[in-house]
């Protein structure tokens, strides 16, 4: 395709958004992170707003608690301040952060599980104050009190089967369908192949499926 | 390829992740495979239920700390503590993690010994001594039982009794005996050598308790004498070792 015809396909409006939205983050990435290195608090700021959902989110996955997960994000947080100098940006800022996230979740779990060997994360989720559970509270629009109160319990069982699987399954499963990251992303984030990917994804689902086959 | 295979490959057919060809023969496996169908619908609902999960509520404070905290390291208003842990953060994790845990460990260990105290002494009432008495040498002589020195006179020599060390064995002995239940009671000659150990010459009252004379050898062997001296020179003396105990517990 020449020049000349993206420049007419993109006066339609036709494939603008795809054609220019990858450099465009790239070049604004690229700007925050110059920013960043300039110890720009502000920009500091704009990483905090952009990124604490989704890592927080993340922490709250693999942690199954909510105190424990805002610890990990803050945590996370600071480790990125502190790391910007070291950040060659090799692999994007976002798979940097969810590394930095997912090791300290994980290291922040192993203190946890020594510390609570008892407990199960289905008692963790009970405080996990999620967005569903404070909805519903309230009644729904949509959906009778009685069907609210089977996806919460669903919900809650699927999370505590996620929680039963091997570490680095959940962790790959977490990343992929919850925090929908491509494959190559995942192999970013946790340093490693596309086929170790495959293979985890391929044996949490399998994992997870046994768990909860009642529930399917 | 079996149905083992195929079922292995269905996380990737889910995902779109099998090359155009591949996809297609899965496809048509999938046609007439009923078992294997009902696995991918399996493994799809998963991944559906999985993506269908609420998010969960963000704790506004993550940003106004992470903030906070990173303004007082902007502004250098960072503890030296944490300075201190940064730095050696830097340097190796592993390390730093193994030396706090000794720090720790060592400050435990410390605290511990710190509480074991020795038995503390009870003054006058369990081991007596006057220190520091001179006397003659009549005093002397019929003390240790020896016939006086001819040509001199009753103070020709400074003598000074033998004294207890106030910290020594036996302070610690006399305790012991005071803690142990019922009456005590012994007497024994002991010889005090010049570098102020003691020597068990007779037991002149038996204690209730035959330990207590291994006890009293022991405490004798540790030097818990500072020696008689004649003229400023330790010499060697004997004297009667006491103990009377009068249990008034209960």
């Amino acid at each position: 395709m020449s020049a000349q015809d993206m420049a007419a396909l993109e006066q339609t409006g036709l494939v603008g958004i795809e054609v220019d939205a990858r450099p465009l983050e790239d070049r604004a990435e690229l700007g925050l992170i110059t920013r960043l290195r300039a110890a720009d608090l502000r920009a500091f700021e704009e990483l905090v707003t952009h990124f604490e959902r989704p890592v927080y989110s993340l922490c709250f996955r693999l942690l199954g608690d909510a105190e424990e997960a805002r610890d990990a994000a803050q945590e996370t947080f600071l480790k990125v301040y502190k790391g910007m100098g070291k950040f060659r940006a090799e692999s994007g800022l976002k798979t940097w952060i969810y590394r930095i996230a997912v090791n300290q979740a994980m290291n922040q779990q192993r203190w946890w599980r020594r510390r609570h060997r008892d407990e199960t994360v289905s008692l963790d989720l009970s405080r996990g104050e999620s967005e569903a559970t404070l909805a519903n509270r309230l009644p729904s629009l949509t959906a009778s009190p009685e069907q609210e109160a089977i996806k919460r319990e669903r919900e809650r069982s699927l999370m505590r089967a996620l929680g039963q699987i091997k570490q680095e399954y959940r962790v790959a499963l977490v990343l992929r369908e919850i925090e929908e990251l491509s494959y190559e992303e995942i192999a970013e984030t946790l340093a490693i192949s596309i086929g170790t990917v495959k293979s985890r994804i391929a044996r949490g689902r399998e994992e997870l499926r046994r768990r909860v086959k009642d529930l399917i | 390829m079996g149905c083992k295979e195929f079922k292995w490959s269905a996380s990737s057919f889910v995902d779109r992740r099998l090359d155009a060809d591949e996809a297609a023969r899965y496809q048509a496996h999938l046609d007439m495979c009923a078992d294997c169908r009902s696995y991918v619908a399996e493994i799809r609902q998963v991944s559906l239920m999985l993506k269908g999960i609420e998010p969960p509520h963000l704790p506004e404070e993550i940003h106004t700390n992470v903030m906070a905290a990173v303004g007082l390291r902007a502004a250098g208003e960072v503890k030296l503590g944490v300075r201190v842990i940064d730095l050696l953060q830097k340097l190796n994790p592993s390390l730093v993690s193994y030396g706090a845990g000794a720090l720790v460990s060592a400050m435990l260990f410390g605290t511990t010994l710190a509480g074991l105290k020795p038995i503390p002494a009870m003054g006058n009432m369990v081991a007596a001594y006057t220190p520091g008495i001179t006397a003659s040498d009549v005093d002397y002589h019929l003390y240790n039982n020896i016939p006086p020195d001819s040509g001199l006179g009753e103070f020709d020599h400074a003598y000074e009794l033998p004294r207890v060390v106030d910290t020594s064995s036996l302070i610690s002995l006399s305790n012991v005996a005071y803690q142990k239940p019922g009456n005590e009671g012994a007497a024994a000659l002991v010889e005090v050598l010049p570098d102020g150990r003691g020597k068990l010459v007779e037991m002149l009252e038996e204690p209730s308790d035959p330990n207590f004379i291994d006890e009293l050898k022991w405490s004798l062997s540790k030097r818990p004498f500072q020696p008689a001296t004649r003229s400023g020179q330790p010499v060697q003396t004997r004297i009667v070792l006491l103990l009377q105990k009068i249990d008034v517990s209960g």
